[in-house]
């Protein structure tokens, strides 16, 4: 088996080591940013949904400012964020490479796109819903952890799914300026080196964690779904 | 129990002012079923939602329970709606709860323990016939058994008044009558005063003991059921209470000149409107007997609103002048109230309403 594992992909049994390694870095960045872009990407949702107008703490301009400051953010390309975020990055951090220097703008980078996504999840919760529970007499704050979150709990689910997945893409981008992980070693042995054996691997592990993270994703939409 | 005065709401559009209710004034008593009816864009939605402030009213106050409504802190008011129950024309349940679940919502920091809860919702599900659907999802349920769950939900925390927005819009005849009757009975077993909202005359026709009758924002017209059927006076009102009627029909018929409605000389083709209570004397065999009368009927119609029969008939007479004249002065001092749709070929000039 290792024989003809070595006649095939020489390199990757060479560099079998480095591949755990890799995968965990990768595994690290996901569910550190993940965790703390949902965190903030769910109270930026919140704020949209009830601060627009008609919402049931309308708030024009606590929206407009929200609402175009998650434009700005989204409308940087990645590679350029972490470039501009440079700076921030070694203040937080005190270093700019690595997971460390690599989390700041991840952070910022999912999170608009995260609070989007669960901004359209939660308007998908019938306004009538919403409304009926306003003559049922209960507050702003039971309406949105009662009514809200709990009736949209699969569109949660679903965007939540989608933003892991386009986070893994980001990670891997992280690789490319020394932040570690699958995407980096992709690059640095595969690309760099001609090490093509390297990127077919990457690429088969880095789908099966997608696949992994999108039957995670349906099953909790079907189990919750009613 | 409920007094709307003055109640106006105008809405900001970007370009200009709708004015969904101009200066409503109304009194609800207790215990009673009271209707607004209204063609869409006539405002009654509006004002429903006026009374429990879904809708803040630009103008006016509203009173419920002798508390006016505007003057009320977010708290209070948040418990005053707890005692103000509200149906919906699309039901608005909660997709991710359970029948149960649903009815149990309101009824968060009440106070009650969960045995309690458990309790009250049971009880909840039987007085609406659904407590084998208690764990069922509202996606399993027809629409009328939503509607059941909605006004159970509404019903949790023991209101004094029930909103109906439209509630048997959404909902084929036969389950709208359904739901009237489980409306009525809630109504005559609980004491609780229901305010409905509807396009329908025939929703209106079949519970309610008063009626306003809403056109463009404002209420053209409003008393109890029976006068509102009996003289309607506004343009609005005769028209909903024709729809409920097939009277139009015929008078189309006379329009289009249609062979049934065609008269020959000698012959009158008239209209009686039986009010309350003179249905059941036999007047036309009397016109036929004792006057001298021939009559065919062409229509008949006999409604029976709060348990009074009221009637509609499409008759032609035949004989003399003097015999037809007779017969109509008999029955008009009857009090059938008599209009000569056609005599001796000619069409009377209709009235505008009727067309």
């Amino acid at each position: 088996m290792i024989a003809w594992l070595s006649s095939w992909m020489p390199n990757v049994v060479e560099l079998a080591d480095e591949f755990p390694i890799s995968l965990m870095q990768t595994l690290q960045m996901l569910v550190i940013t993940g965790v703390i872009s949902f965190v903030f990407g769910l109270l930026f949702a919140i704020v949209l949904v009830v601060s627009k107008k008609g919402g049931i703490l309308e708030n024009r301009i606590i929206f407009f400012i929200l609402d175009k400051i998650i434009n700005l953010f989204r409308s940087i390309p990645f590679i350029i964020l972490m470039a501009l975020m440079v700076g921030v990055t070694r203040m937080l951090m005190h270093t700019s490479i690595g997971i460390a220097g690599a989390l700041p703008s991840l952070i910022v980078g999912t999170t608009p796109f995260f609070a989007r996504q669960i901004e359209s999840a939660l308007a998908e919760v019938d306004n009538g819903v919403i409304e009926a529970s306003q003559a049922m007499g209960l507050s702003p704050k039971e309406i949105i952890l009662h009514v809200y979150l709990k009736e949209s709990i699969p569109g949660i689910a679903r965007a939540a799914t989608i933003t892991l997945i386009s986070l893994v893409g980001l990670t891997a981008i992280a690789g490319a300026i020394g932040a570690g992980g699958l995407g980096d070693m992709a690059i640095r042995y595969g690309y760099n080196r001609y090490m093509y054996d390297v990127i077919y691997m990457v690429v088969i592990i880095i789908l099966l964690l997608i696949t992994l993270i999108q039957s995670i994703g349906d099953f909790i939409v079907k189990r919750t779904t009613h | 129990m409920i007094e709307l005065r003055h109640v106006s709401k105008t809405f900001q559009t970007k370009h200009d002012h709708v004015h969904a209710v101009k200066d409503v004034s109304l009194h609800i008593e207790k215990g009673e079923i009271f209707g607004v009816i209204g063609y869409s864009g006539a405002g009654k939605s509006t004002l429903i939602r006026c009374i429990n402030l879904l809708e803040r009213p630009s103008e006016g106050d509203i009173l419920v329970d002798g508390h006016n409504m505007l003057e009320l802190s977010d708290k209070d008011l948040r418990k005053m709606r707890k005692k103000i129950g509200m149906i919906f024309q699309h039901f608005n349940l909660m997709r991710s709860r359970t029948v149960f679940q649903n009815v149990a919502f309101p009824l968060k920091n009440s106070g009650l323990t969960k045995d309690e809860i458990q309790k009250k919702v049971s009880e909840l599900l039987s007085l609406v016939d659904l407590a084998d659907k208690k764990d069922a999802y509202p996606s399993q349920l027809s629409g009328g058994q939503k509607q059941r769950v909605a006004i159970a939900r509404a019903l949790a925390n023991d209101p004094s008044v029930l909103l109906c927005d439209e509630a048997t819009s959404a909902l084929d005849p036969q389950t709208t009558q359904s739901i009237l009757k489980l409306l009525k009975e809630l109504n005559q077993r609980l004491h609780i005063t229901i305010v409905l909202i509807t396009h329908e005359m025939a929703v209106i026709k079949e519970i309610c003991d008063r009626v306003a009758v809403m056109e463009h924002g404002v209420v053209v017209e409003s008393g109890s059921i029976l006068d509102i059927f009996a003289h309607p006076k506004a343009d609005a009102t005769k028209k909903f209470i024709q729809s409920t009627s097939a009277i139009s029909k015929i008078y189309e018929m006379v329009e289009n000149n249609h062979v049934f409605t065609q008269v020959s000389k000698g012959q009158w083709l008239i209209h009686l409107k039986y009010g309350a209570g003179n249905t059941k004397e036999a007047m036309l065999s009397h016109i036929c007997a004792n006057i001298g009368v021939e009559i065919s009927i062409i229509y008949g119609n006999v409604e029976v609103i709060h348990d009074t029969p009221f009637g509609d008939m499409v008759v032609i007479l035949d004989a003399s002048d003097e015999k037809k004249q007779a017969a109509l002065d008999y029955l008009e001092k009857s009090g059938v109230e008599v209009e000569v749709i056609r005599y001796d070929c000619v069409v009377k000039q209709l009235d505008a309403e009727c067309r």
